[in-house]
């Protein structure tokens, strides 16, 4: 595997994990978005995550917030050039797709 | 599939851009499960026992709208009703996001409810309220703790403190009893308005929430639209016209009546002046076709109603300025009794689907339709005040129910039975009591301070 295969991989659990949680609030609609800043330390846990865009709906900006949150800890790379390049400091991007309205 | 092709964008924009670019993960669809909520039985401090359970008015309410689900009381580990004394590890353990705590007490003749929507995971109050009522508005209360604690975790108003209009048929020994009744929306403390052996029909509000209209057969076994307050019982009859006389709406202003009359032939649509005197009326529809179920747009310069002009049953809309006729459905083959609804952007109506009859969501600027009910001859939907659920009449084993969806699909419920066929919902467009906080300290700054 080369390292951007092992990233993907990766990837797709963190945003698997955040699907499972993220339950949207009644106003959200498709097209809203709202982008996370989290923060990880090597073992995977979250240390902090906050609102770097909002998407102007509070409700939606905290069913966002709570997803990271509810999460708490992300399966990350245990090489440290791999975490520190791509996980140490991300953003997360909402933007429902598949809401009825 | 979809979460493959984002991963499949996100590795080519990172072979594109190796090293430099961050990564950025896209999230596009959730799991949109009902969020955990305790309602934590208030405290008491007065005399002698308090005549509701506020706690199961609340967790009743929230559990109806499908977005919560409440923790059971004897599951609680602990009851607290203050935030201070909440020990988080004892919600931790049952997966709960929320509590609801409060406290009434007793001063005089009145009660003081001090209640807090608290945050197990942050583990800080959300915002704290108290309001004060009487012994005979404790329900009252109870939904404007629901409608509060549903704003904040939603973003949509709630319309827990609203009233449903509907209308029941009783068959008994003696013949059929029709009531037009008045309840709360979670079907509690029931009011009959009118009560007759003669058909009642088409109840709707004004948007006062006071004034009701309806059809009632009353006289001579007759049709006639009466304007009824509910409040201080006074009613009005409006019209006596030859033939039909049905489906009163009341304009988003309150000084006009669109009503249906076939006094000059066919069923036509007509917009009676409330505020003239006389009151003039006013012929918006000429055609040989069948036109009724006259609704209006948010701004009162449109209606919306069901004509069979191009053979079936579809939704046109007129312009009153000049009477300018748009067709607005297309898909199937019956499509009725419509009401706009998310700000204007859709209509709600009754969509005949392979046979049966559903509720369906049109969306009016992408031209979607959506089929909300699993249920059959459906009929009747009527909106929340908050845009966001609905109810309708349907059948349940040969009986005539209440049941209610959430405009996006999502949550399906059913409003509790009463007895007879149930018909006609309608639900009111105001709070039927509205308390207004007493101002405390603001929990964002005290936050900040600490």
């Amino acid at each position: 595997m080369t390292n951007d295969e092992q990233i993907l991989a990766y990837i797709g659990q963190v945003q698997r994990d955040i699907v499972s949680r993220w339950s949207r609030p009644p106003s959200a609609r498709n097209g809203m978005q709202a982008v996370l800043r989290v923060r990880l330390v090597p073992t995977g846990e979250v240390v902090d995550v906050g609102v770097e865009q909002s998407s102007g709906n509070e409700a939606f900006d905290r069913s966002a917030l709570l997803a990271v949150e509810r999460s708490a800890r992300f399966q990350v790379p245990s090489d440290p050039n791999l975490f520190e390049k791509n996980f140490r400091s991300f953003t997360v991007l909402f933007r429902p797709e598949d809401l009825l309205l | 599939m979809k979460l493959l092709s984002v991963v499949g964008w996100v590795m080519g924009l990172m072979l594109a851009l190796p090293a430099v670019a961050e990564l950025q993960i896209e999230v596009t669809q959730g799991a949109d499960d009902a969020v955990n909520i305790a309602v934590v039985p208030f405290g008491w401090l007065g005399r002698g026992e308090l005549p509701e359970e506020l706690h199961q008015v609340i967790a009743s309410d929230l559990q109806l709208s499908g977005r919560f689900q409440a923790l059971p009381v004897n599951q609680m580990l602990s009851l607290p009703s203050v935030s201070s004394d909440v020990y988080v590890r004892d919600w931790e353990l049952l997966n709960t996001e929320y509590l609801v705590l409060g406290q009434i007490e007793e001063s005089g003749a009145d009660l003081s409810l001090r209640f807090e929507l608290y945050d197990v995971f942050k583990g800080a109050v959300v915002f704290q309220q108290t309001i004060i009522g009487r012994d005979r508005d404790l329900r009252d209360m109870g939904h404007h703790v629901s409608d509060a604690v549903y704003e904040a975790l939603t973003g949509v108003p709630g319309a827990f403190s609203t009233e449903i209009l509907y209308i029941t048929v009783v068959e008994s020994e003696n013949g059929r009893v029709f009531r037009l009744n008045v309840a709360d929306a979670d079907g509690h403390r029931v009011r009959t308005v009118l009560q007759s052996r003669e058909p009642i029909l088409s109840g709707s509000w004004a948007p006062d929430g006071d004034q009701i209209a309806y059809v009632s057969f009353e006289r001579d076994a007759r049709p006639a639209i009466y304007i009824h307050n509910i409040r201080t019982r006074k009613r009005q009859q409006v019209t006596n016209f030859k033939g039909l006389n049905s489906a009163p709406a009341f304009s988003p202003d309150g000084t006009k009546l669109a009503m249906v009359l076939s006094k000059d032939g066919n069923p036509e649509i007509y917009v009676l002046d409330l505020a003239s005197q006389p009151r003039k009326l006013r012929r918006l529809t000429r055609h040989y076709g069948i036109d009724t179920e006259p609704s209006w747009s948010a701004d009162g310069k449109s209606i919306i109603f069901t004509s069979n002009r191009g053979g079936q049953p579809q939704i046109y809309s007129m312009r009153l300025e000049d009477l300018e006729v748009e067709r607005l459905t297309f898909e199937g083959d019956y499509n009725a009794r419509a009401v706009l609804a998310n700000r204007g952007d859709g209509l709600i109506m009754v969509h005949r689907l392979r046979g049966v009859f559903h509720i369906a969501y049109l969306d009016l600027n992408r031209g979607f339709l959506r089929v909300l009910t699993e249920t059959s001859l459906d009929e009747s939907p009527t909106i929340a005040p908050n845009d966001s659920l609905l109810i309708y009449a349907t059948q349940v084993d040969g009986r005539g129910i209440l049941a209610g969806v959430s405009i996006d699909g999502g949550v399906r419920f059913n409003l509790p039975a009463t007895e007879g066929d149930v018909r006609e919902p309608a639900w009111s467009p105001r709070k039927k009591k509205i308390f207004n906080p007493i101002v405390e300290t603001d929990l964002k700054s005290a936050d900040k301070m600490e």
